[in-house]
């Protein structure tokens, strides 16, 4: 399914570089229309590559290309908005619903349906609510929702479903599937066995800063099976 | 610059003229002060001691210096006290920080703010050039361009470190850099500005400032000490407002440099 031009190209990255021990030589390739999972023990360096591939952090070494094209090449705005990261913590920008999606789109010279947005995560919501008073799962997808209104080529998901309850997971894994096959490339790192379940795909297994190796979800649930 | 002879004969003359009675009465009533803060149990017998003789030195100091001033009118003299003044006050405004190289920077800003403001007004001919008026018109200006300073900085430290996850939300969705701290930017000048606009909303109100109430009891024409202190009370509002949003702005630079050159681990909330 997956098309085998690599979208996001990962080469020896080391960072940040303040403190390059904290992840060391991870490389991988990332392509058009396919699903990464990042997975390993807290500590093991899974959020500072999505900080570094989201240059919220300057690399200490290494590349990372995009289309082809290496990330010095972009302006930052711009490569941050086609790498987009969704936090594990939901921030609340704006006063309402429709402003959270609309302001970022609108930066970017975009218009978007804020109700097809909404319903694309399963986020059944009025336009005009204060996001501040929305539940944590709720803002969660709003926030998730807010990253494909800039229209990204890659999107970064850190921890998912941690926030939304067991029941409306399902519909993020739903979303996740139908951004892959829309053809953007989604890196998604998760402490959750279940996502590795509801998602197959590659695992990128990292350890103390370090890719350890690379398996596949239905190896590595095998091998994590009593 | 000439020399005043009136005014230096009666500065000389000063300690002869001052009122020793009423000196007294005052020293007796900050002792009764601390002794009734002591009934409370806030022992602070030695913290007011220190501070009121630090303030009568200082206060001391700046009656020689005046003296100085007033009898040699010297520039030189005038301007070593002006650079006293901003260098004490840079000091000061960044005394706190964490911030390295902020000092010389902020003596800079405060003085500049100050002159923008000033040398038009003495140019205008409102103010005098006679040295005894120029310094506490300027020091009024100075002292308040450096508490905005200070809050400018303080602040601008503070709602980046609350505000970052926000800040770090706008850089992932690909909002320009400067653009993503707007919000921290305004509310450290507002929060910079609201001791002074508080001062100019009840002014006259709650209380009479201290050159207006000064001219007044030295004889002026009421309505030309309303004047000149409308005109002081503005200039140190625009003054504070020059200052502390330089400050801001000098911060965010920082900030901005410091995302691409090293990270922001450096502007987290620092739990201790």
């Amino acid at each position: 399914m997956a098309a085998e031009r690599a979208l996001l190209s990962v080469r020896d990255l080391s960072g940040p570089r303040v403190d390059p021990d904290r992840l060391r030589d991870v490389s991988f390739d990332l392509p058009q229309g396919g699903l990464l999972h990042v997975h390993g023990p807290s500590g093991s360096g899974k959020t500072t590559l999505l900080r570094l591939l989201a240059r919220l952090a300057p690399s200490a070494s290494g590349e990372v290309w995009l289309d082809g094209a290496p990330m010095a090449s972009f302006p930052a705005p711009e490569w941050r908005r086609r790498v987009a990261l969704v936090f594990q913590e939901p921030s609340v920008l704006e006063a309402t619903v429709r402003d959270e999606l609309e302001s970022p789109a609108r930066l970017h010279g975009r218009t978007v349906d804020v109700e097809a947005l909404l319903g694309s995560v399963g986020l059944d919501v009025g336009p005009e609510r204060d996001p501040s008073r929305l539940s944590g799962g709720e803002r969660k997808r709003l926030t998730i929702a807010r990253s494909l209104a800039v229209d990204p080529d890659v999107v970064m998901l850190d921890e998912p479903t941690s926030s939304i309850d067991p029941e409306r997971r399902e519909e993020v894994h739903a979303l996740v599937r139908r951004l892959v096959a829309d053809g953007l490339g989604v890196l998604v790192v998760s402490h959750l066995v279940e996502d590795l379940e509801a998602l197959p795909g590659p695992v990128l297994l990292l350890g103390a800063g370090r890719a350890v190796r690379s398996t596949t979800t239905e190896a590595f649930l095998a091998e994590a099976a009593p | 610059m000439s020399a005043l002879p009136d005014l230096a004969d009666r500065a000389a003359s000063g300690l002869a003229t001052l009122d020793y009675p009423a000196l007294l009465f005052t020293f007796l009533a900050f002792a009764a002060m601390v002794a009734m803060a002591r009934l409370v149990g806030l022992r602070m017998g030695r913290e007011a001691l220190i501070a009121a003789v630090r303030g009568t030195i200082q206060l001391l100091i700046v009656g020689l210096v005046f003296l100085a001033v007033v009898e040699e009118g010297s520039p030189y003299i005038i301007g070593l006290v002006f650079l006293v003044m901003v260098v004490a006050a840079g000091w000061t405004a960044t005394a706190t920080s964490r911030r390295t190289g902020l000092f010389p920077l902020a003596s800079l800003v405060i003085t500049v703010a100050t002159a923008l403001l000033v040398v038009p007004l003495v140019l205008l001919d409102l103010f005098e050039t006679r040295p005894l008026f120029l310094i506490p018109v300027a020091g009024m200006v100075i002292g308040n361009a450096m508490n905005a300073t200070a809050l400018g900085l303080d602040r601008m430290e503070r709602e980046l470190a609350v505000t970052l996850p926000q800040t770090e939300a706008r850089l992932a969705l690909g909002y320009p850099e400067r653009a993503t701290v707007l919000p921290a930017l305004r509310e450290t000048v507002h929060a910079a500005l609201l001791p002074t606009m508080n001062t100019l909303r009840t002014v006259g109100l709650v209380h009479l400032p201290g050159m207006m109430t000064g001219m007044l009891l030295a004889g002026a024409d009421p309505l030309f000490a309303v004047e000149m202190q409308l005109v002081i009370i503005l200039v140190i509002l625009v003054a504070a407002f020059l200052a502390s949003a330089t400050m801001a702005l000098v911060i965010r630079e920082r900030f901005v440099r410091d995302l691409s050159a090293v990270g922001l681990d450096d502007w987290r909330e620092k739990k201790e």
